[in-house]
Order: structure tokens, then C-alpha cells, then sequence
């Protein structure tokens, strides 16, 4: 007989693991005995039975794990030997994660230098983005700048010398663009197509792209301007630049801006801009209403939110009739559904990733007659008082800096959302929970797993509760997303939420359902 | 918005009361042991863990907001690792994995609401005698039926000798991190508390002998035995044992399939032990008792 | 009317932040330049703003153009031997020249004093080492940075008056360096051992060794020092911690010479065995060649490159060829590597030797993609040898034409350390180097790698920054 004793000194296994082990050994040919676990007085007393002794196992402690093997052979033994440490190693195998191997440059004009780079793309923290970005136009590259926290007085500083050197500035705060095929930052997997962008608002871009593509539709380039371009003091030069591109893009059929409101000046240039120009243009001014459908000439067409944006984008560009994703007669069943299910007050609570999203819903549901508090509200209102604590109606941006100092933005981490939606739950007088989910590159890869559990928990608090909830997913996402978006929107109704693929249908589904249950309650003064 | 280099941020959903002591820097806490759902913390001969938000808290547990299917093994934490608590609501684990605390609710125990119980719902005991035989399991390590008739003797003899020899012989035994008897006892334990009250019932032979031969296992292990002395586990045990206690049969059968499902056998095992204690409780109130 | 450059931008995208974007880029195809970016400057905003005006200048860009020409141009050549106090200017009738930036005895570690204590017994000026510590520490010797008199020392690097010392030459620049010959290993004066054996190793140098390779060395009419390192490069060494290619094309070259030579064959045969023995020889040769080629770089008005680097087991100083001859100085380093069996970290004296001079001149560790066997010695892999060479190509301003590096296909050795890179990226010059015992006389316990401190280089760019932000 051969005997074999290993000792690994505080090791921890998982039993699952440790048991599976054993019956593998135990399976081998020619081992007769085999014993895996901590070493504790009773487990070494086996060992010792199965005949080992030595001073190793005398000094091992219940902290330790303990093997014995007895085999036929010392190739049984080997052999044992080699499956318990293949079992045992491959229970903690950790992931890689970190890009290998990649050459790394110090700074970026040592890699403007050793290539021929066209563009840049700074992510680096506020205080340090403008120097970057200003290095980045010296060395003739366009800049993407992600960053936010730059000062006005720096972006207009460099969008005008990009300006002065043909260079165009994406930013600061740009979250989104795709230039030549290429999505920068936050960005979906869109079908190339005839319909050019130019955003100052990513996740509304974001959410235009994701229905154009939807719609059987593409886009030839979508441009970032940075949430600031259309102000007074920068005056929309990415912008306009932006626009002069898309003009002479023989690729571009139709032009979209999304914004939010510019300053009047601007928006007189802009819409002046795109009537001069030889194609179609449909422009969302998000928080504005839309008093006239189109500009004089017929050229510039207005919409009132960012599904209907992209709906018209595309009937222009095929001529076909395009429909919303979600039909009015999908929400209304829906809305009657849903309203049966939930009692008392039902207020809505809304938790938004994308800041422009959340906008939206705000607008929709004052548009509808419907209130809500906000930490983003334009009037002040509605402004909460204290961001975590919402009142009656309440929709809020948890990308904004208040909840962001310090931690990751929900796109990236949507795990910090879910103490909010837990909570939200267990208020009596909350009915609807509304959240979306934001696919592409760069964001999250599992944002439906983690939002599932939420989901999950806030159902079981309610059952407790004894009360009826309504949890609504927005998911923005095309099916090339890297997310997988149909998986991700099988887990969210798996865990039992509803999933829609347009945040204006989930917002008119929400007024729906609050008008159902007995219209819009003006909400105390 | 900060882009974090690879750095894995997870928002803490729920925490027990005990998870506070990382923040008031009475000990350092290191890595004790890493898992696919869960990491375990331990500083001299505490313990705290770190579950997935789907796993249950627990008064030495928190959980994180994460998907079912996200492995910890991923986040580069090490065993020996420090915790540090870098501000006053989060911790740093190893290099990459920051737990953000700040939005975390205290989480509170079912068993805080169960008051000193007289009758046994006969229906829901019943509902657990099923749950436990209709489930198959590995026999490779099973505590035999002659262990726990020793230690039912001595109980009803309150024979404190033959009730040590007989916890000697289960405290320990089985393989994993908390072997199959320790699940055992920490099921009984834990039942057997919720029937005393601090303060009226001093700690009986039960306590004396169980405490004694806790060096026999893990430190771990140990930890969680101690807890269930004192009327804590984690979250799943706690919800079980309510449920029989007070709840609808149907209640009763959910929880009780939820907690034997965890682990090879622990749920199992913790079943076991909560068993025999209510069916030792209603025949000879030894858990009422002075044993 | 606008034109907008290079639209839809073609050839890549460089990526400054997170990976998580250069990965997704990747992803979809695109090829991608990641910038490992650092705060420039440690964050720190008063340094940014004097690095923003230093930026762009021609001024400065064609001084440091000038100083690495002359050094490019040097040609430092072995002449001959000469004793310290009759060919080192400026050597006092007491004083001692140590390695590193200036310091007194109270702050000398270990090995410094141990050697300072061995001099002061060589030169006769007491005979106890209890009556030379009290010599040493009452203020009766002057100190002086071997670098003051043109001259370096490995190690404690201590010279006192009566010693031996190579005389190298600038054939082009006319200036000279000194060192002095390298007594070999083990217990030995530069690890601040002063035993008898030291002592009488110490007198045959002088007495037996000494007078043998100076009529050898006249004999030859002078041995380039310059050619030789760039050979030795391309044979495994870096000529700081590896210097046995050295070692060997200098006993080549010499032995010629000293055959004819009319002394007794046993005394020859002594001096070439000494040598044969001692794999680091060359190092004594190798750091007074390129301290002669930077010394004729230094005083380059508006020159931000680095001219000196040195450590004397306390302080790290390094000298900037356009502010004169202050030192800026940190403290030294704990050296990270591996130690001889029976050594840890715990035995390790700080940074200590003049040797840095040949990362200065861009070989050393800065060529260790030329010695990728030293990872033996210092620890790591053979990627990381050739990884530490290329990190140092983004602190120089040039790349050498005469000292090329053949696993890089032949590249010149990164040479000219910029303070305003080293300043921009947080890239520390990176040096190979030995690790002395903390206690005197122990001598070598490992070796490894090590960096000069922050400090060094924050201080030089605020001093350049006053004298030279502002363009004149």
C-alpha cells in the first residue's frame, strides 16, 4: 500500500468543493482511500485510522486542511495528488480582467508621436482634462473629452483654438459620440446608416441611437458636443462645426440635434444653420414644448421627445411609415393591468442613471398634467429638499454629482441604485418604481443581474407588506450591445419587472397608469 | 463623472448590527477566507461576512448589491488581506474592491419578534420532518443515529459527562469549513435559545459542554456555533426556524426548502438540529430546562 | 470659410483614463494608444504651472540639444595613475572625498564611516580605530563630495591623499576625471571595512598594483574607455552591476603592455591575477569615463538635463546642467531586490555610491536590456529588463549614437534625464545597483533595484523654475 499526506495550512474550501474532491479521488483506480477535510480531532482520527501518522498531522489544527490518500500504486497516488490540486486551484481561480501585455505610453505626446492617432480621448479627473486636451490640439488631434468639472472659461478657451486649427473639442462632459464606426465612451452598437447627430446630451443620444437602430435604421456619425455648447457663453461652436461635417458627409441624409434648450441666441443660429443647409434636419430642445411641429421652410422638423426624435429621423430618411416601439394601445392594456395591482397612494418613484432620461420623464409627466419632485427640477418647486428623501411624485438623477462624489457613476456600478430602490419599496404609499438600464460599451456588463435583485427583494418586502408594487425597466440598448439586450430584458421580467425599450412609452405607461388609478393628484403647496 | 481603474465598487444593501465594529476601530480585520458568494472577515476570533444581497444578512453579515451570478472570486481579494476603512462608510478589501456603506440599512433579525413560545405547531413540524427526509443526500459523512441517541440520553439524565463525550464525538466531524456535526449543533443551539430567556435561564449543561469542545473545529465554525448560542444566524436559519415557530405551513415549507438548499449539506444539517430540538422541546422541554 | 482637419479621424485613437474605454475601443476595432496616465507632477498644481512654462521653449529644447552634443562627443580615454593628493584639484592636506552630495560625520551611515575610519588608518593619521573615530568625528578631517574634484567613488567611495587613482581624459573637451581601483569583493573599504587585510590590500594597491598599470597604461599611449563600454554593452553588460565583459576586453587590451614591462614576473603575474578575480573592475574604469563626458555637459546655461546622480548611504543629490553646482537632494532609498542567503531587507544600508553616474549617462540601468541575466541578481523577469530600459526612453531627451542596445534592435541608450519629464510623467530614473550591509565592513548582502527619491527632482524644477520660467 502507499500513503500520501498533505497538509495545507489555513486553508479555506468550500465544502461543495471539498466533498466533490473526495468522491474524484475516491474514483480513481488503484486509490483505495481517500480523506479531504479541516483537520479537526475527529477528521485526524480518521486519517490516523486509515494508518498515517507523523508529526504534520499532530501539529495541524482545525484550520488546516488535511488529505490522505492510500492507493495500490505510486502512480494512483500521483495521480490523486495532481486532481487535488487541480480541484483545489481551480475552485479559486481568478478571473483576468486587466487588457495584457498592451504597450503602455507615458504620456500623450509620446503616443501622439509614435503613431498616427487622429483623435484623443481624455478621461482623466476635471482638474487635469483641459491641460490634457489643450496638449492633445497642439499635437492636431480632435479631442473627446469625457471629463467633467473642466471650467466654462477653459472649454471655451479650447473649443476656440480647436476651431482656430480645424480641431473639433467633443466635451467637456461628453458622454457619448461614434466617429468613423467607433463608439467613444458610453456608447451602443448602432447599424451604420444615412442619419447624422450632433448631441449634447449622452444618454439621450444614447437612447435616440438605440430606437434609429430598433427601427431598421442607422446612423452615419453621431457627434458630442458636451452638455455646455449651446449656452450663451460657448455659443455652439462644436455644434455648428458639427453641423458643417454632416453637411458635406455625402453619408448623411438626415441631420438630428438633441439638446437641451439653448440659449435664444444660439437657437435662432442654429435653426437658422440648418435651414441653409440641403438636408432634413429634426431637432428635440428636451424640457421645451413644442409649439409648432415644423420651422417655416418645412426643413427642420420639432420633436417632443427623444423616441419621436428618432421616429422621425427615420421616416424621413426611408420615407417609410415608422412607428414608436410601443404602441398606444400596448400602454393602454398595459396601464389597466397594472393599475388593478397596486393600492393607496401609488405614487411613482423614479431612479434614473441617465440624466437625460430622467429629464425627459419629468417633461412627459408635466406635459400630462402629472407633478413630480426632483433633485434635477427646473422649477424650483419641485427641487427636493433633501435628494434622499423623495416626496409624493419623485423622479431622480442618481448620475448627478450629488450622489457620484466619491463612487462610480450608476452606468458603471448600477449595484449603488439598489439601497435607494430597496427603500423606495418599503414606503407604503409608493406604488410605481421606475428605473432604467443603459447597455453598450463601457457600461456595466451584468446591469440586469445586479437590478434583478433589487427587483426581486422589493418584490418580497411588498408580499410581506402585503401590498401590490409595479417595478417598469427601461432598457436603452441595441442588439449588438455587448450586454446581450434581449437576456438582459428576460432577467428583469424573470425577476418581475415589466421591460420596455422606449423611456417616453414607459413615462406615458406611468400617466397612465397614475390617471387610471384617479388622475393626477395636485401635489401639496 | 470619475472613471474608477479597475477598481470594483459595491454598494452594501443591508448589514447586522455586528459589521458596525469594522467602523469603530476596535479591531483590524483581515481576509479570512474568499468564496465565489462569499468573503469572510475575521479579526482574533470575530468574524464578519460579505454575502450577495440574494444570499440573506445576518447580524455578523452584510450584503451587496450584486447579480446572482457574480462570483467574488473575481473582485482580487486574498486571504490575510487588511480591511481598511478608508472613510466612516466604506471598507477597502485587498487592492480593488471598495464596499460602499453609506446607503446600507441596519438589518434586524425575525427572531426579535418571537416571544417566549408555549405550544409547538404541531402541522409545521411536521412540514420540516417531511422537508428533511424527502431530501437526498451525500451519506459520506452523515452523524449516525447512535451519536444522536447519546446525546438525547444524556440530556433527559442531564448527564454532563456523557453529554461532553457525545459532543465530542460530532463537534468537528465532516468535511468542509463547518463540518456536518457543528451544523448540527448550531441548529439545536440556536433553537434551544429562542426558548430561554437571558436573564431567567442560566446556561444549562447544553451551553457548558458545547462551549467546551469548540476548540475541536474550526474558528469559523466555532464563531458561528457561539452565535447560535446566543440566539444569531444567518438570515436563511433565522427565516426557517420563524417560520415553523410562527408562520402558515406554507410559509414553513418555503422557508424550510430555502435553507435546506444551501451549502453540500449545512442546510441539511442545520435542519436536522432544529428538529430534534423542537421534537426534544414538545416531548421534554429540555430546551426550557435547566439542561 | 472652416475646414476641419483629417475628418472622420483616421489612424487611431489615443486613450488618456480609464482602460475600461481603451478596452471597448478595442473591442470594436479600433486601434488604440493607452496613455498609463498619472497625475503629472504628483497633482501637484504650483509644479504644473512652472512645467506649463517650460514647455515649448526653444530656448531651452536647443540648450539641452548643445549639452547632449558635447557629451555624444566626448571621448573619454584611460591616460594613467596618479596619487589622489597630487592629481585630484582641490584636495586638502586632510581630507577625505566620499561618494554621494555633501554630509558630516554625525549623519554617515555604516559603511561610509567604517571606510572613513579604514582611511584615516591607511593614511597614518591614527593608529587605532578608536583614535580615528574620534579623529573622524571631532571636525579634524574635511569632508568633500568626490564629485567637487571631478572625481567618483563606488560604493563609500572614499579617497584619502596617498591613494591610487585612474586619470581619465576628454580628448575632445581637454577635462578629467578620477576614481579610484577597485580592491574587489568582500571585506573590502568601500563596504566600510578597515581591518588589517584591508589595510595591506590597501598598501599593496598602492605599492604593487598601482606603479605596474601605470607604465602599462603609458606604455599603451592610452586606452578608450568609450568604445569599450559600448562593446562591453553588446556582450551582456551594463557596466554598473555587470561589468565581467568589461573586466575582460580591459585585461585584453592591457596585458600587451604589460608583458614587456621590467619588473618581476611575479609582481605582473599578481596584478593580472588581482584583476582577474574581480568581475567588477571595470566598474572604476566605466564611472570616472562617462563622469568625464558629463562633466564637460555641465554649466550649460538653460539646460534642464541631469548631469549628476549620487548617494551617499544618507542623501540622494543630483546636480542640473543649467543650475549650477547646487545640489538637490532627498533621502536615499532602501533598495528592493534579492539578498545572499542569510540577508533580508532588515541588514540593507540605504542607497549608497557614486555608480549612479552610469544611469546618468544612460547605461547602467538604464541599459539593463543589454544584461538581461542581471534579473538573476536584482530580481524579475527578462520582460522586465527590457521593460525597464524602455521606460526610461520617456524621461530622456535623446537616445545615444554610440551606446546602442542590440536586443532593441540596435536602439541608443536612453540618454539625457529632462527634469521637466521626470517632473511630467512621475517616472523615476531607474538604477541597478549592489546592497551594502548597514554595519561597517560586512560588505555585499544582495542587489537590486532602486529609484532616487521624489524630492530630488521636485526641488531642481521649482530652482529652474525660478531661474528660468520666465523666457529672457
Amino acid at each position: 500500500m502507499f500513503k500520501r499526506l498533505v497538509i495545507k495550512p489555513n486553508s479555506y474550501y468550500d465544502s461543495i468543493v471539498l466533498m466533490r474532491l473526495a468522491r474524484k479521488v475516491r474514483n480513481i483506480d488503484d486509490v483505495v482511500e481517500a480523506q479531504v477535510g479541516m483537520a479537526t480531532d475527529l477528521n485526524k482520527d480518521a486519517v490516523r485510522e486509515m494508518g498515517f501518522s507523523s508529526e504534520e498531522l499532530e501539529a495541524a489544527t482545525p484550520n488546516d486542511l488535511v488529505i490522505a490518500v492510500v492507493a495500490e500504486d505510486e502512480g494512483a497516488l500521483d495521480s490523486a495528488e495532481r486532481a487535488i490540486n487541480e480541484g483545489l486551484e481551480g475552485s479559486v481561480k481568478r478571473e483576468e480582467t486587466a487588457v495584457k501585455g498592451e504597450k503602455t505610453y507615458a504620456t500623450l505626446s509620446e503616443a501622439a508621436a509614435a503613431g498616427d492617432a487622429g483623435i484623443a480621448a481624455i478621461s482623466v479627473p476635471g482638474e487635469y482634462a483641459a491641460r490634457e486636451a489643450r496638449e492633445a490640439l497642439a499635437s492636431g488631434l480632435h479631442v473627446f473629452l469625457f471629463s467633467d468639472n473642466v471650467s466654462i472659461e477653459d472649454e471655451i478657451r479650447l473649443k476656440k483654438l480647436g476651431k482656430e486649427n480645424g480641431l473639433l473639442v467633443m466635451g467637456p462632459d461628453c458622454g457619448t459620440a461614434v466617429i468613423g464606426g467607433v463608439g467613444l465612451g458610453f456608447a451602443n452598437k448602432v447599424r451604420p446608416g444615412r442619419i447624422g447627430i450632433v448631441a449634447a446630451a449622452g444618454t439621450g443620444l444614447q437612447q435616440v441611437m438605440s430606437v434609429i437602430d430598433s427601427l431598421g435604421e442607422g446612423i452615419s456619425e453621431a457627434i458630442g458636443t458636451g452638455g455646455r455648447d449651446l449656452s450663451e457663453e460657448v455659443g455652439g461652436i462644436t455644434t455648428f462645426m458639427g453641423l458643417a461635417l454632416l453637411e458635406s458627409d455625402s453619408n448623411t441624409a438626415v441631420k438630428v440635434v438633441i439638446s437641451k434648450p439653448p440659449h435664444p441666441s444660439v437657437r435662432d443660429n442654429l435653426i437658422r444653420a440648418l435651414e441653409d443647409g440641403s438636408k432634413p434636419a429634426v431637432v428635440c430642445f428636451m424640457g421645451e414644448d413644442v409649439k409648432a411641429q415644423r420651422s417655416e421652410s418645412g426643413k427642420v422638423l420639432f420633436a417632443g421627445d427623444l423616441e419621436e426624435t428618432a421616429v422621425l429621423a427615420c421616416r424621413l430618411t426611408s420615407g417609410e411609415g415608422k412607428e414608436r416601439l410601443h404602441s398606444d394601445s400596448e400602454l393602454d392594456e398595459l396601464a389597466y393591468r397594472l393599475a388593478r395591482t397596486i393600492d393607496g397612494e401609488g405614487f411613482l418613484r423614479g431612479l434614473y442613471s441617465g440624466g437625460t432620461l430622467c429629464h425627459e420623464t419629468l417633461t412627459i409627466l408635466r406635459r400630462a398634467g402629472i407633478d413630480a419632485y426632483s433633485n434635477i427640477a427646473q422649477d424650483k418647486e419641485f427641487l427636493l429638499t433633501n435628494p434622499l428623501e423623495s416626496v409624493a411624485h419623485t423622479c431622480i438623477d442618481m448620475g448627478e454629482d450629488y450622489f457620484t462624489r466619491g463612487k462610480p457613476h450608476p452606468m458603471l456600478e448600477p449595484g449603488l441604485r439598489i439601497p435607494r430602490h430597496i427603500e423606495e419599496a418599503r414606503h407604503e404609499d409608493v406604488g410605481i418604481l421606475l428605473f432604467d438600464l443603459v447597455l453598450g460599451y463601457g457600461s456595466h456588463p451584468n446591469p440586469a443581474g445586479v437590478t434583478a435583485e433589487a427587483v426581486k427583494e422589493a418584490r418580497r418586502i411588498r408580499e410581506d407588506m402585503g401590498k401590490g408594487l409595479v417595478q417598469i425597466a427601461v432598457i436603452v440598448g441595441t442588439a449588438g450591445d455587448p450586454q446581450d439586450v434581449e437576456k438582459q430584458a428576460g432577467i428583469l421580467r424573470e425577476a418581475g419587472a415589466e421591460v420596455l425599450f422606449s423611456n417616453r412609452a414607459a413615462t406615458e405607461l406611468v400617466a397612465r397608469i397614475i390617471k387610471e388609478r384617479g388622475g393626477a393628484r395636485p401635489c401639496l403647496r | 463623472m470619475e472613471m474608477y481603474e479597475q477598481s470594483f465598487y459595491l454598494a452594501a444593501v443591508n448589514h447586522g448590527r455586528e459589521f458596525e465594529l469594522i467602523f469603530k476601530h476596535r479591531d483590524t480585520f483581515r481576509v479570512h477566507s474568499v468564496f465565489t458568494h462569499a468573503i469572510n472577515l475575521v479579526a482574533g476570533s470575530e468574524f464578519l461576512t460579505v454575502l450577495p444581497l440574494a444570499r440573506g444578512c445576518g447580524r455578523d453579515a452584510a450584503t451587496v448589491a450584486v447579480s446572482g451570478d457574480f462570483s467574488f472570486l473575481t473582485l482580487g481579494v486574498s486571504i490575510d488581506d487588511t480591511v481598511i476603512a478608508p472613510t466612516s462608510s466604506s471598507l477597502r478589501l485587498g487592492k480593488k474592491a471598495v464596499i460602499d456603506f453609506s446607503d446600507s440599512r441596519r438589518w434586524s433579525s425575525p427572531l426579535e419578534a418571537v416571544n417566549c413560545l408555549h405550544l409547538i405547531k404541531e402541522e409545521n413540524l411536521a412540514v420540516l420532518e417531511q422537508a428533511l427526509t424527502s431530501k437526498h443526500r451525500d451519506l459520506a459523512f452523515h452523524v449516525s443515529g447512535g451519536i444522536i441517541e447519546e446525546i438525547r440520553t444524556s440530556l433527559l439524565e442531564n448527564d454532563a459527562k456523557g453529554l461532553d463525550s457525545a459532543l465530542a464525538g460530532i463537534i468537528g466531524f465532516g468535511p468542509g469549513l463547518t463540518p456536518s456535526g457543528d451544523d448540527l449543533v448550531l441548529g439545536m443551539s440556536l433553537t434551544r435559545s429562542v426558548f430561554r430567556v437571558p436573564g431567567r435561564d442560566r446556561d444549562g449543561i447544553w451551553e457548558a459542554c458545547v462551549r467546551k469542545n469548540l476548540g475541536r473545529t474550526s474558528d469559523l465554525s466555532a464563531f458561528f456555533i457561539k452565535r447560535a448560542l446566543e440566539g444569531c444566524a444567518h438570515e436563511t436559519v433565522e427565516r426557517a426556524l420563524f417560520c415553523v415557530l410562527t408562520g402558515k405551513p406554507g410559509e414553513a415549507r418555503d422557508a424550510v426548502a430555502r435553507l435546506l438548499s444551501v451549502g453540500a449539506t449545512s442546510g441539511y444539517d442545520i435542519g436536522l438540529g432544529i428538529y430534534l430540538a423542537l421534537d426534544w422541546q414538545r416531548r421534554y422541554g429540555w430546551c426550557s430546562r435547566g439542561w | 470659410m472652416l475646414t476641419i482637419k483629417n475628418w472622420p479621424p483616421e489612424g487611431g485613437v489615443i486613450n488618456v483614463g480609464s482602460s475600461v474605454f481603451a478596452e471597448s475601443m478595442q473591442e470594436q476595432g479600433a486601434k488604440v494608444y493607452q496613455v498609463k496616465w498619472q497625475p503629472p507632477a504628483h497633482g501637484k498644481a504650483e509644479l504644473i504651472d512652472i512645467l506649463d512654462k517650460l514647455k515649448d521653449r526653444s530656448d531651452i529644447d536647443e540648450a539641452n540639444q548643445r549639452a547632449i552634443e558635447i557629451f555624444s562627443e566626448a571621448q573619454p580615454v584611460l591616460v594613467g595613475i596618479g596619487i589622489a593628493r597630487d592629481v585630484i584639484p582641490g584636495f586638502g592636506d586632510r581630507m577625505l572625498l566620499h561618494a554621494g552630495p555633501p554630509i558630516t560625520w554625525e549623519k554617515m551611515s555604516g559603511p561610509l564611516r567604517g571606510a572613513v575610519i579604514g582611511a584615516i588608518l591607511y593614511e597614518g593619521w591614527a593608529d587605532t580605530p578608536e583614535k580615528a573615530e574620534d579623529l573622524a568625528s571631532k571636525g579634524e578631517i574635511e569632508y568633500s563630495p568626490c564629485h567637487e574634484h571631478s572625481a567618483v567613488g563606488p560604493m563609500a567611495g572614499v579617497v584619502s591623499p596617498r591613494m591610487p587613482v585612474f586619470i581619465i581624459e576628454n580628448r575632445t573637451h581637454g577635462n578629467r576625471s578620477y576614481c579610484t581601483l577597485n580592491e574587489g569583493l568582500g571585506k573590502v573599504l568601500r563596504y566600510g571595512a578597515y581591518g588589517e587585510e584591508v589595510l595591506e590590500r590597501l598598501k599593496w594597491m598602492e605599492k604593487g598594483l598601482a606603479p605596474v598599470l601605470k607604465k602599462a597604461i603609458e606604455a599603451s599611449g592610452g586606452i578608450d574607455l568609450k568604445s569599450m563600454i559600448a562593446q562591453a554593452l553588446h556582450m551582456g553588460d551594463e557596466v554598473h552591476n555587470r561589468n565581467r565583459a568589461g573586466t575582460s576586453l580591459f585585461v585584453r587590451a592591457i596585458v600587451p603592455h604589460l608583458v614587456g614591462l621590467d619588473f618581476p614576473q611575479a609582481d605582473i603575474r599578481r596584478c593580472l591575477e588581482f584583476i582577474n578575480s574581480n568581475d567588477h573592475f571595470f566598474l572604476n574604469l566605466s564611472m570616472p569615463a562617462v563622469k568625464a563626458m558629463l562633466e564637460a555637459a555641465h554649466g550649460i546655461e538653460k539646460s534642464s538635463v541631469v548631469t549628476i546622480m549620487a548617494r551617499n548611504g544618507t542623501e540622494f543629490g543630483i546636480k542640473v546642467s543649467g543650475l549650477g553646482n547646487q545640489w538637490f537632494t532627498g533621502p536615499a532609498q532602501v533598495v528592493k531586490g534579492l539578498y545572499f542567503p542569510g540577508y533580508s531587507e532588515d541588514d540593507a544600508n540605504p542607497d549608497i555610491g557614486d555608480s549612479a553616474i552610469t544611469e546618468t549617462a544612460g547605461v547602467g540601468g538604464f541599459a539593463m536590456a543589454a544584461a538581461i541575466p542581471i534579473v538573476q541578481f536584482v530580481g524579475g523577469t527578462p520582460d522586465d529588463a527590457v521593460r525597464f530600459s524602455e521606460k526610461m526612453y520617456s524621461i530622456t531627451i535623446s537616445e545615444s549614437r554610440y551606446f546602442t542596445i542590440p536586443i532593441l534592435n540596435f536602439r541608443g541608450t536612453p540618454t539625457g534625464i529632462d527634469i521637466r519629464k521626470v517632473v511630467e510623467t512621475g517616472i523615476l530614473p531607474q538604477i541597478n545597483t549592489g546592497i551594502a550591509h548597514k554595519d561597517p565592513g560586512v560588505g555585499q548582502v544582495g542587489a537590486g533595484l532602486v529609484n532616487p527619491p521624489w524630492e530630488c527632482f521636485e526641488k531642481a524644477i521649482i530652482a529652474f523654475g525660478k531661474k528660468y520660467a520666465n523666457e529672457s
